[in-house]
């Protein structure tokens, strides 16, 4: 029968152990090595990154101050403003005097006025002046045709009467109609 | 005495032990992983991230001071229409100037200037507002309107004419309302207008 050597076994099993063991500690001790450089990496871009900011703001500052000591800011604030309430009345800017002959192309020959009058609510005021009634129902009737009543419409009459001057019986109106608005807008040029 | 110098060996022993020593390390590592480097870490992305903040702080303010250089060199370079803009809307409301507009409006047009009444005149200063002299574009201007009642006496043909001149005026002037009444002679014209300044009004 052979002699088995458990002696021997057993120290070959205790180096393997002993060899994993301090492997392990080589392990582990790169690990706190790793650890200890990224604290380093760490603080390095801390302090790097509180240089550039202070060295950013630093330049932040002078920026700023010369863009509020800048002498010409105010002027360019000033044109700016100034353009810009110019293109906002350019744009609402109305044109009145293409009233008169739109008014004068849906008259009646025979009719004359006496007054005029505009409001800012786009309505007009008229006081027309006709020799009789039938001509007042003429005048009327002129705004119910299409192409007469593409500018001014919803004729209000507020008053009607006749009156006499020079002898002569007169008929009077006095009316309120609805002035198209895009009458007195045009492209500016 | 002997067992003392025993206890001693194997603690020695002990400590040399990788195991036990591994151990330490990990412990080493967790303390300070926890206690000194998840601070700096957390400290880190702080300051990276205000870095970050100001970096785009001073990219948006270089990028505005170009933008006022080109707009400034634009401004220098725009006499002609620094000029036009002055004349449509200017910077002083003086109504002696509307006056003499208006009036020169009605002259070429052949119409007799019957009444010229402009208000709204109290909240600017006309004249001699020294701070604005020292510094004539100092913010707080804003745009005031001026009311103009023009009335004129002519024919129709003459007053539309005056109209034309009033739409084509340099000056932004526009027409309020208007009214025309007739009488045995002559004809009546009351024109109620309005023109602009942006200047700076009185406290």
């Amino acid at each position: 029968m052979a002699d088995i050597n458990l002696l021997e076994q057993r120290t070959a099993f205790g180096q393997v152990k002993e060899r994993g063991k301090r492997w392990l500690l080589r392990l582990v001790t790169l690990v706190f090595v790793l650890t200890l450089a990224l604290y380093g990496y760490l603080f390095y871009s801390e302090w790097n990154s509180e240089k550039q900011i202070a060295e950013n703001q630093s330049v932040i500052a002078k920026a700023q101050s010369e863009l509020e000591n800048n002498q010409q800011r105010g002027e360019l604030i000033t044109r700016q403003a100034q353009v810009k309430n110019a293109n906002q009345l350019l744009n609402d800017h109305l044109f009145w005097s293409g009233l008169l002959p739109e008014l004068a192309r849906v008259t009646l020959t025979q009719a004359q006025y006496s007054s005029v009058e505009t409001s800012t609510t786009g309505d007009v005021f008229l006081t027309v002046t006709v020799p009789t009634y039938a001509e007042a129902e003429k005048f009327l009737q002129v705004f119910d045709l299409p192409e007469y009543n593409q500018q001014f419409s919803n004729v209000r009459i507020l008053a009607l009467g006749q009156v006499e001057k020079d002898n002569v019986l007169q008929t009077t109106m006095r009316l309120q109609l609805t002035l198209n608005q895009d009458l007195l807008k045009r492209q500016i040029q | 005495m002997n067992f003392s110098n025993f206890s001693s060996a194997s603690g020695k022993e002990q400590i040399r032990n990788p195991m036990l020593q591994a151990v330490l390390m990990i412990v080493i590592v967790v303390l300070f992983g926890w206690f000194v480097l998840s601070p700096k870490y957390a400290s880190n992305s702080e300051t990276r991230d205000q870095l970050s903040q100001v970096k785009s702080q001073r990219a948006n303010l270089e990028a505005d001071q170009q933008e006022l250089n080109r707009l400034i060199a634009q401004l220098e370079s725009s006499d002609e229409e620094i000029k036009i803009l002055d004349e449509a809307l200017p910077l002083s409301g003086r109504p002696t100037r509307i006056a003499i507009l208006i009036e020169t409006f009605a002259r070429n047009s052949a119409l007799l200037v019957e009444q010229l009444n402009i208000t709204g005149l109290e909240e600017a200063i006309a004249s001699g507002d020294k701070a604005m002299l020292a510094d004539p574009y100092k913010p707080g201007r804003e745009l005031r309107t001026i009311d103009v009642t023009v009335g004129v006496t002519g024919n129709t043909e003459q007053f539309r004419n005056f109209l034309q001149l009033l739409e084509q005026s340099g000056r932004i002037i526009d027409v309020e309302s208007l009214s025309v009444t007739s009488e045995e002679n002559a004809t009546n014209f009351t024109v109620r207008l309005k023109t602009y300044a942006f200047e700076a009004l009185s406290e």
